[in-house]
């Protein structure tokens, strides 16, 4: 999993891409917490029909323009598998 | 003289020290109880521990057979215990008494449920996943674990229940 830089909506975001045959838990949004002391919650995208899981990788407005450092925390489960899994991974975006 | 050294080496591992003690908790905030609730207190009872959180879907999808055990097993010596884990920080609310509360109300758990904000249960069962399960003979000792998610009726709910059926038959 990743954070990745975008656009939305004419919008720079960041979006939480999941590995493959991963689902990210939508009850528990994907969260960066910052350096600093901020936290951005990744909230938005598509949901499935049972809002469990993010049906599309979720996204936050990008806060600034500048770098984006600190931890990233996400809630997810593997399709092969029946249960959650929660990690933090550092990031660091430019 | 290697052949014995490796036999002796073998022994522990082949898992004849018998089931370990279950570790005691010391969680402070309960719900459904008026006194929390602890392993020295249910001495002659099974218990099974779920591991678990509201915003995990795996977990909450699991409830209904859970509430079937506490229901059929509970008069008959069976004590079910959720032990509420956040996954993530305080600001997503994982931790939030009344957030607990309301998943308890919403999915009808009647069973006493510990909050483990510091974790501190969790490590010291060494659990991974959630949702996860210990289940507890009645001398205290750990006789079966498990993890994910299950439903009524089927094949992981059906081995659940023969387990807890051997232990309170003993």
């Amino acid at each position: 999993m990743r954070l990745v830089a975008g656009s939305h909506g004419g919008r720079a975001i960041l979006a939480a891409l999941p590995a493959a045959d991963v689902r990210i838990n939508a009850r528990v949004a994907p969260a960066i917490e910052l350096r600093g002391g901020s936290v951005l919650r990744l909230t938005q995208g598509r949901m499935t029909s049972d809002s469990a899981y993010f049906a599309e990788p979720p996204w936050a407005v990008r806060p600034q323009n500048g770098r984006i450092r600190g931890l990233m925390r996400i809630s997810y489960c593997r399709t092969d598998e029946a249960l959650c899994r929660a990690v933090a991974l550092p990031v660091d975006l430019r | 003289m290697r052949a014995i050294l490796s036999a002796l080496v073998c022994i522990p591992l082949l898992g004849l020290s018998g089931p370990r003690p279950a570790p005691q908790w010391d969680n402070a905030t309960w719900l459904n109880t008026d006194a929390p609730v602890r392993l020295d207190q249910l001495g002659g009872r099974v218990v099974l521990l779920n591991f678990w959180v509201f915003t995990c879907g795996n977990c909450t999808r699991t409830v209904p057979s859970l509430v079937e055990f506490d229901r059929e097993y509970r008069p008959r010596g069976l004590t079910l215990i959720g032990i509420h884990t956040p996954e993530f920080p305080p600001y997503a609310g994982e931790h939030d008494k009344a957030n607990v509360a309301q998943a308890l109300e919403r999915y009808d758990i009647a069973y006493p449920n510990a909050q483990d904000n510091d974790r501190r249960t969790w490590s010291r069962y060494g659990i991974r996943y959630w949702p996860s399960f210990v289940l507890i003979d009645k001398r205290g000792r750990i006789r079966y674990e498990g993890v994910g998610e299950f439903h009524v009726g089927d094949a992981t709910h059906r081995k659940w229940e023969r387990r807890i059926e051997a232990l309170l038959a003993e």
